[in-house]
């Protein structure tokens, strides 16, 4: 099985290309829709990557407190991230990057990230990011398992754990696709998305206020290059979530082929589609507030209990009737 | 020299070593070190050599001991199972003993030394002695021993009353449930006339089936004991922080593990065929223990008792998918039993390594700032690099974190849970999942209990006045913790040499060859399931990592200027100080909050399960007590009594 193939590498030099330039646009396209669903008139739609040239022209502070731990963080989470877009299926669904592994390796490389920027939070010795770096743990082993169990349903539903597959797979069910486990395990894997992202009701990105932030309280100490590294890694996460969302909500349209032919009509039915996402994850933050810290483990119980209804009625489905 | 001479010769180093450490104790106690470390290095080398030979031939060997004795001859077997578990135990053994010429020097040249490495020696020559045994009484006497030595090592440090009551639950716990596997041997002797292995093979069509479930639960209490299967693992976290660290990486790394070996060699060679629910048992037990024993690890903040409290989390692990593996079997899918049985024994040698791994970098940890508790450490980064960086390697190899070993196992698991959707059991269908998104969330756990050990240990300021002064610690020390480090990224980026071994041994277990479409190992893939269910690369991974790491370094490194400021930490205005930090308790907090119902602390299980039968048992024996009167014509009357009871129950 030959797989180093120029293909193969063309399509990881794309993947992440477009990873890479598309992400700081969609952190501001949402920040731009939620100021107009908010009545006010947002940021210019270039200013996420305003920010990324702003932070990486400025002085880097580091507080004396820190190790090598700190400083080899950032590249780390950006690392874990830029693998994990190789994974997730943007545009080209081609199943050429099957081999590097499915929604184990996707999620598990989020928590490779997630580790070391929660060690480099507690670094500098500052309450509030020890505070933030806890937190963030806290919601994670909440989130986990309610991703692992929605991505799992699809994932038995398709009889693959890797992602192409699955895609390809719902898109071959046509309209039957819509039966009552997909839309639980969707509606499941929709709330652990939105947690994972760190957004409203999780976790607010805009708060300015310490004490209730927590992805962006880990990045107090942050500043200049380091900073930047870590704001570009948490945006293209942000991408690659609502990538996987979009192409399992709505799994038509992609690419088979590298031709530009097929490329460029993929595309942009690619970015309608994560636009859309966007406007509903919007919606739903404009919508509700950020719920106290402590409740949000309810919310993630009732999504893990969807799951398994959702797991339960598929698999009913499949086989026509419960029985042991 | 073929595989036996090997063996032979490397048992007779164990014995050598043993004796020479003891001997030497009294001459010169670095002596002591120095011979023990030497013999039981080449003695542990062999072993490994022998048992790695045996796994790739797939031979089987049966010694006959000449010795005669009425339970039937005494004879080791030695088949890829068993040859596992001799290369487990080996492999784990070489870095510990270069670590403890360091460890000892440092901490126990002024007590007996030489006690403790000969002890060291018999422990390890005991654990491999019992997973050859093939003869049930020569593995009581085994196993009995191994918990007798390692009750010696646990109470070493004599001085501690901790110790001392460590060492009591131990003793009492284990043999709670050698009691068990002797009840089983009886039974089983009773069936077949013989203690002998040979004869116990497949018994399992013979035995009535309300007798093989008690069996089975006979099983799972002995060796569940052993292992520390929740709510026998009460022992766990006294024993292991109690012994020196060394010990403690070597009875968490293996001594544990053969319940596993138990587990393995009684369930599937006595007591098939057995029926399905029986493996979901234990799966179910398994998994319980999984998350039980993380959430009590998450909130401890003794290093050693919460590497105990993940030793118990690993060990449902391990069982989950050999659990499975129990239905895969009966329902008659060998090679997906294969397959789950493959996936529980790498994590098995996975979690030998890293638990190894992190239980010397705690002795380090100990040796240097004279407390457990991680609450009076942090800042140790500066003072010990080499350390820190170990502790980090294992601390991600056990959140199960890409590329290290606990990945691929994990992966493993995650697999073998997904594929039920092959059989036809409905209960299976949707607990194997759900099995599996806990498992993802034991393993979330497992990170937030790891990066407030680490950076509770070795991140911002140092806590407290021993940690200030501490200091790096020996080169042997070091490189016992660098072999195992890099055995971690190893076993992580090419798990082909590991999985391979594997499939022999699961192979003779199952009886089954695992098909190549279905299981699929080579350099740079691991390939599960049909129509390409799942597919892994680890080197891949690893190579895209680096690059892609070194490459957006050195774009940084050419295009920007990568100098930096230093100042001190914002702190409100004022200076920065270790009291405003974070500390492990309060990093956990938020999780003891969340899981608040789940949390309930050590004393739930005395309070509930041990006191209730410590005092339904005492209060028995007041019962039974007015018996014993003194007097010795009641006496005389009992023996009558019992006389004619004898005569009448002899007519009849």
């Amino acid at each position: 099985m030959k797989i180093i193939t120029l293909q193969t590498i063309c399509l990881i030099i794309l993947q992440l290309l477009v990873v890479l330039a598309l992400s700081p646009f969609i952190n501001t396209l949402m920040k731009k829709l939620k100021a107009i669903l908010q009545s006010r008139q947002g940021p210019p739609l270039m200013q996420g990557y305003y920010d990324l040239l702003k932070y990486f022209h400025k002085e880097t502070v580091v507080s004396n407190q820190t190790s090598w731990v700190f400083l080899v963080t950032p590249f780390i989470v950006f690392t874990s991230v830029l693998v994990a877009s190789l994974i997730v299926p943007t545009f080209v669904t081609i199943t050429q990057l099957y081999f590097l592994g499915g929604i184990i390796l996707l999620i598990y490389l989020f928590g490779l990230g997630r580790f070391f920027m929660c060690s480099a939070a507690m670094e500098p010795g500052s309450g509030f990011c020890g505070m933030a770096s806890s937190r963030e743990m806290m919601l994670s082993m909440l989130i986990e398992p309610v991703m692992l169990l929605s991505l799992f349903v699809l994932t038995l539903m398709a009889g693959s754990t890797n992602l192409p597959v699955i895609v390809s797979w719902l898109s071959s069910q046509g309209i039957n696709l819509f039966t009552p486990g997909y839309v639980l395990a969707a509606i499941s894997l929709l709330i652990a998305g939105i947690a994972e992202m760190g957004r409203v009701p999780f976790d607010n990105p805009e708060t300015h206020y310490e004490l209730t932030m927590i992805h962006e309280g880990m990045l107090l100490e942050y500043s200049g290059k380091l900073l930047g590294l870590m704001f570009w890694a948490s945006w293209i996460k942000q991408l690659l979530v609502i990538s996987l969302l979009a192409n399992l909500f709505f799994p038509w349209g992609y690419s088979l082929s590298l031709h530009w032919s097929n490329i460029l009509p993929a595309f942009v039915f690619y970015l309608i589609k994560i636009f859309v996402v966007c406007i509903v994850v919007v919606l739903i933050e404009t919508m509700i507030a950020k719920v106290r810290l402590f409740r949000v483990k309810d919310i993630l119980v009732a999504s893990f209990v969807i799951s398994i209804i959702a797991l339960v009625i598929s698999i009913h489905k499949s086989t026509g009737g419960l029985s042991l | 020299m073929n595989e036996t001479q090997l063996l032979q010769f490397s048992f007779l180093f164990f014995i050598l070593a043993t004796i020479s450490s003891f001997l030497l104790n009294n001459f010169s106690k670095k002596l002591s070190i120095f011979s023990s470390t030497i013999f039981g290095i080449i003695a542990s080398a062999l072993c490994l050599l022998s048992s790695a030979l045996i796994l790739i031939h797939r031979s089987k060997f049966i010694f006959n001991i000449p010795f005669g004795l009425p339970f039937g001859r005494l004879e080791l077997l030695i088949d890829p199972l068993a040859a596992f578990f001799l290369m487990l135990i080996s492999m784990l053994s070489i870095p510990v003993l270069i670590y403890s010429v360091g460890y000892l020097q440092a901490e126990y040249i002024e007590k007996n030394v030489g006690v403790l490495c000969a002890l060291y020696h018999l422990f390890v020559l005991s654990m491999l002695l019992v997973v050859c045994a093939a003869n049930g009484f020569l593995f009581l006497f085994l196993w009995e021993s191994m918990t007798l030595i390692s009750f010696a090592l646990v109470i070493f440090d004599t001085n501690k009353a901790e110790s001392k009551n460590a060492g009591f639950i131990y003793l009492l716990m284990t043999h709670i449930g050698s009691a068990f596997i002797l009840f089983i041997f009886l039974i089983l002797a009773k069936y077949t006339g013989s203690f002998s292995f040979a004869s116990f093979h497949n018994i399992g069509h013979q035995l009535p089936g309300a007798l093989k479930l008690i069996l089975f639960i006979f099983v799972l209490i002995g060796f569940g004991t052993k292992a520390g299967l929740i709510p026998l693992h009460i022992w766990l976290p006294e024993a292991h922080p109690a012994a020196p660290s060394h010990i403690s990486a070597l009875m968490s790394g293996v001594m544990i593990k053969t319940a596993v070996y138990g587990i393995l060699r009684f369930v599937f060679d006595f007591l098939s065929p057995f029926p399905y629910w029986w493996g979901l048992i234990l799966a179910g037990i398994s998994i319980l223990t999984a998350i039980l024993g993380m959430i009590y690890a998450s909130g401890e903040v003794d290093i050693k008792r919460m590497l105990a409290f993940s030793s118990i989390e690993n060990m449902g692990i391990i069982l989950l998918p050999i659990g499975i593996g129990m239905v895969f079997f009966s329902l008659g899918q060998k090679e997906l039993a294969g397959i789950s049985i493959i996936a529980g024994l790498l994590h098995t040698i996975n979690h030998s390594l890293f638990k190894g791994l992190l239980f010397m970098c705690a002795g380090s940890v100990i040796s240097v700032t004279h407390t457990r508790n991680m609450e009076k450490m942090g800042g140790l980064i500066k003072l010990m690099p080499q350390t820190s960086f170990f502790f980090l390697i294992g601390a991600l190899a056990i959140s199960a974190f890409p590329p290290f070993n606990g990945f691929i196992s994990e992966w493993l698991i995650f697999q073998t849970l997904l594929s039920s959707f092959h059989i036809h059991s409905q209960a299976m269908k949707i607990f194997s999942p759900i099995c599996a998104a806990l498992l993802g969330f034991t393993g979330a756990i497992c990170a937030a209990t790891f990066v407030k050990a680490f950076s509770g240990i070795f991140l911002a300021m140092p806590r407290s006045h021993t940690a200030l002064h501490a200091h790096n610690v020996s080169y042997s020390m070091r490189l016992g913790m660098r072999i195992l480090a890099f055995l971690c990224l190893c076993l992580g980026v090419i798990p082909f040499f590991g999985l391979t071994l594997l499939e022999n041994v699961s192979e003779s277990i199952v009886s089954a060859k695992i098909k190549s479409n279905l299981f699929n190992v080579n350099k740079l893939f691991v390939n599960f399931g049909p129509d390409g269910f799942a597919y892994l690369s680890p080197a891949l991974v690893f190579l895209l990592m680096t690059l892609l790491l070194l490459l957006v370094y050195f774009f940084f490194k050419f295009n920007t200027s990568m100098s930096f400021r230093k100042e001190e930490t914002w702190s409100c205005g004022v200076t920065p100080k270790p009291e405003y930090e974070y500390t492990p308790s309060g990093y956990s907090q938020p999780l003891k909050i969340v899981f608040s119902e789940m949390h309930t602390p050590e004393s739930f299980y005395h309070k509930y399960i041990y006191l209730p039968l410590v005092n339904g048992l005492i209060g028995f024996s007041h019962k039974v007590r007015p018996m014993q009167s003194g007097i010795l014509q009641v006496y005389l009357f009992y023996i009558f009594i019992t006389l004619i009871l004898c005569l009448v129950w002899l007519r009849l």
